[in-house]
């Protein structure tokens, strides 16, 4: 395992600078420059960007960048938070979007999981209608939808909950943000979950093992749950990568300070290293995230073996 | 047992990311709500570095922290901070401020002419890079600021000196009759040099490395942040008049969420617009600002057809801007037929302003018959029988301008409007270039002067042919910074007036509306006047509790 995974970081790195090097250059042929306020005179603009070494040539700003970000200088802000670092920019809110997201995407998994394993396990008729109409909304109602239904009844009529994220109580102010965002998760996982069950407990072993006496609840969490999970870890996976990269809409309707509305901004404001930044804190969170799950289905089932590994 | 081993494993590891991901610090809460103001922003507070500030939210926020030389009081009235009066000699070139004596910092240091030094050079400077610059090189146009920030002069010979330690000398390249009002903008906040370079890394990010000279001290922020707190600074002289113990400051984004805060009580006062203004219209808790954004169309001179003044006029009158702003922009806009919106000459009568009210909705009123007949004559000037225009528009504002598309069409034979929607980080690009037929605009002022409209139509503003060229408006722009123009605030609006009848009369800009936030603010607060441009609110003087 360890040759693969040398080899999995060494293809990514090439991966990351040749990402890199596509946003560069697409930024490069972008209109206009970070400072479009109509009072500031060319020469002023001009300036400015020999300030920041906007006005040299791209190779050069280019190799400039990898290098510096290989000592961990993603370099500096220009319009949006002028002069902040943006290391420190997304070391305030990288956390936040990441918790967030965490968090939906626990919440949600643990939600869809019972609901599909325990459906395929009791298969009764109140179950599943209940099971069809939860993953249908789930699916169908964009996050934003339910995240103003949350704010109604739960934030203004009954005013259980903050309506906007605040520092002061950032675990209960970020409940209605997580329960919004995980619905989708929950009702994927359930339907995956469901369907690779049945699947699994239509199979001649699980006959043989009811054959011999071995109860249901047994029977599910022994066999059907963990020769389930393979497909629904790899569609787990994918849906993480989007919920830790920051739901757009519900940190702006909660006013959440995490990565997605700072990304946004910033390509509003064509503030370059800011949006290449964020980009390539994208690419490199969905490639850590794609590893972990090669390692893990490893872990959880020991027939799969990653290439060159022998056990 | 091995495969038992690895699920445990799994579910370890998920089990500590639940723990993980759950746990965060519940802070303090506030010790006293009667007395903390909760306040929305309308976008995140990017900076708190005040000579860097380009945003208004930002400017908001700095506001609370920041002692000028001059700020406007609750009252929309300005009046001292910092400073104890400013002298200016008789042609308008030499200003002398007096500094307060009792004005320290935050940290207990005095304030010092040093400190405002250190601002100027910090704006005029070209290795700071500060964006702001203009407030010196053509706002205020100190001696050598120009040269300076493009790197043809040395920073020591900047048009500002430090008389003695409360005593600071400006002089300008011309007179400024706005230079009081002007200064009270946080841009011209004092910047203490020992702190600023002891901190220069992290300068203005964090509460330690921000040095309060205003009502407040921050004590909760991060750049681009989407809340703020401070409390009150009782170093500040006039810390006696400040009733709130604090202000938390939250961004508010989603105007609905807004609005259920307001509602629940989750914020005192919170920014309102669009459709959620039509629930509150007649509720006595909703609080319009003065309008001081204008939104307008500039036309390019370059163009033929558009030199045609009859045609310009035609344009105009063929806008119903009173169903534009019904529809679109309800009680936070004002249907405009001129440059500058109401309330800036505030040295002229009443009678005057709205003699001249009067005279510029004539020219640029809604009137389609008058329009038709303006546009037969244009056109059988030029010799056309129809005529395609395209007007260059931010994205956000197609649907307002499609149907301003189909009134000036159906109303005007022969026109073919064409909208070009543009980005609004391409709006500067075009604007320099002259790359436009027409281009939508807006502008609200840094300064509460009728001038800061009116200089944008001064030759030298806009590409040569494409902005608008008249001899006469620029001889008064002149005539307006000399003379008794600079020692008699009255006799410089007329003369601003004056300038702004000529240029309405000859078509040089096509106005549409003008636009101030609006904010529902609770019962229980006694609410503040912006200052005269409608950007700047002078929290310190919010009172909360029981109003009579």
């Amino acid at each position: 395992m360890r040759r693969y995974i040398i080899k999995r970081l060494i293809v990514s790195c090439f991966t990351l600078l040749v990402i890199l090097f596509i946003l560069f250059a697409l930024l490069s042929l972008m209109p206009g420059s970070p400072f479009n306020d109509t009072k500031l005179s060319l020469e002023q603009v001009q300036l400015l960007k020999i300030k920041y070494g906007l006005d040299r040539p791209f190779p050069e700003r280019f190799l400039r960048y990898v290098s510096n970000m290989l000592r961990g200088d993603l370099g500096l802000s220009y319009t949006m938070a002028p002069n902040t670092s943006v290391a420190r920019l997304l070391r305030t809110r990288l956390p936040v979007s990441v918790r967030t997201g965490f968090s939906a995407m626990v919440t949600g998994s643990l939600v869809g999981l019972i609901l599909g394993f325990g459906t395929a396990l009791y298969d009764a008729k109140p179950v599943r209608w209940f099971f069809n109409i939860f993953t249908i909304l789930g699916i169908a109602v964009p996050s934003y939808l339910i995240a103003i239904g949350l704010s109604y009844y739960l934030g203004y009529v009954h005013n259980l909950l903050p309506l906007l994220y605040d520092f002061r109580r950032p675990a209960v102010s970020s409940i209605m943000p997580v329960v919004s965002m995980s619905f989708m998760i929950a009702a994927v996982v359930a339907r995956f979950s469901y369907s690779e069950a049945v699947e699994v407990m239509n199979s001649d072993y699980i006959l043989l093992a009811r054959c011999q006496g071995i109860s249901k609840g047994a029977l599910m969490w022994k066999y059907v749950i963990l020769n389930s999970l393979m497909p629904v870890i790899t569609v787990m996976a994918s849906l993480l990568v989007g919920l830790l990269t920051g739901s757009l809409v519900i940190e702006e309707m909660f006013s959440i300070p995490g990565i997605g509305s700072l990304l946004t901004n910033a390509i509003v404001t064509n503030d370059y290293n800011v949006v290449i930044a964020l980009s390539f804190v994208y690419s490199l969170l969905y490639i850590i995230v794609m590893l972990i799950l090669d390692i893990l289905y490893c872990l959880i089932d020991p027939r799969v073996r990653l290439y060159g590994n022998k056990g | 047992m091995r495969r038992t081993a690895n699920i445990s494993i799994c579910l370890w590891l998920i089990c500590s990311i639940i723990l993980l991901a759950g746990c965060s610090s519940e802070t303090e809460r506030v010790k006293d709500p009667e007395k903390e103001l909760t306040f929305g922003f309308s976008g995140t507070i990017r900076t708190l570095d005040t000579q860097f500030i380009t945003d208004l939210v930002s400017e908001q926020a700095a506001n609370l922290y920041t002692g000028r030389l001059y700020r406007y009081n609750g009252e929309g009235k300005l009046v001292p901070d910092l400073a104890r009066r400013c002298d200016v000699s008789d042609d308008g070139l030499t200003w002398i401020c007096y500094l307060r004596d009792d004005i320290v910092w935050s940290n207990g240091k005095k304030i010092t002419a040093d400190d405002f030094l250190f601002m100027y050079q910090r704006l005029a400077d070209p290795q700071f890079g500060s964006p702001s610059a203009y407030y010196i090189t053509s706002y205020c146009k100190i001696k050598n600021a120009n040269e300076i920030n493009k790197g043809e002069k040395d920073i020591s010979e900047l048009g500002v000196t430090v008389l003695g330690p409360d005593t600071i000398r400006v002089k300008l390249e011309e007179p400024c009759p706005y230079f009081e009002a002007l200064h009270s903008s946080p841009i011209f906040a004092p910047c203490n040099r020992e702190f600023y370079y002891e901190h220069v890394e992290d300068y203005c990010k964090s509460p330690e490395d921000i040095l309060s000279s205003g009502p407040f001290l921050i004590d909760k922020y991060e750049p681009m942040a989407t809340q703020i707190h401070c409390t009150k600074n009782d170093l500040y002289p006039y810390a006696d008049n400040i009733r709130l113990e604090g202000i938390t400051g939250f961004t508010v984004s989603n105007l609905q969420q807004g609005a259920m805060c307001f509602e629940n009580g989750e914020i005192d006062v919170v920014p309102i617009d669009g459709e959620v203004l039509e629930w509150y219209k007649d509720d006595p808790r909703l609080v319009p600002l003065v309008k001081g954004c204008t939104y307008y169309m500039m036309f390019n001179f370059s163009n033929e057809k558009l030199q045609n003044i009859n045609i310009r006029q035609a344009l105009s009158k063929s806008i119903d801007r009173d169903s534009i702003v019904n529809t679109f922009l309800r009680s936070t806009g004002e249907s405009l037929y001129r440059f500058v919106p109401a309330g800036y000459y505030q040295h002229l009568s009443y009678a005057d302003q709205a003699e001249a009210e009067k005279e510029f909705k004539e020219i640029n009123g809604y009137d389609p018959d008058k329009a038709r007949e303006l546009w037969e004559k244009g056109l059988s000037e030029l010799g056309i029988s129809k005529l395609k225009i395209e007007i260059s528009v931010f994205s956000n504002y197609i649907n307002l301008f499609e149907a301003m598309e189909k009134q000036m069409e159906n109303t005007l034979q022969g026109l073919d409007i064409v909208i070009v929607p543009i980005a609004s980080k391409q709006i500067s690009v075009k604007k320099n270039s002259g790359d436009y037929e027409m281009l939508f605009y807006a502008w609200v002022t840094d300064y509460p002067d009728p001038s800061g409209f009116l200089y944008l139509m001064d030759e030298g503003q806009n590409p040569e042919g494409v902005g608008y060229s008249n001899q006469e408006y620029n001889e008064l722009l002149d005539e307006s910074l000399q003379g008794e123009a600079i020692t008699n605030p009255e006799f410089r609006d007329k003369i601003l007036l004056e300038a702004e009848r000529t240029i309405t009369k000859d078509i040089g800009y096509l106005p549409i509306y003008s636009f101030a936030e609006a904010y529902m603010v609770d019962d229980s607060i006694k609410f503040v006047k912006a200052d005269p441009s409608g950007t700047r609110l002078p929290l310190q003087y919010v009172e909360k509790g029981e109003q009579p």
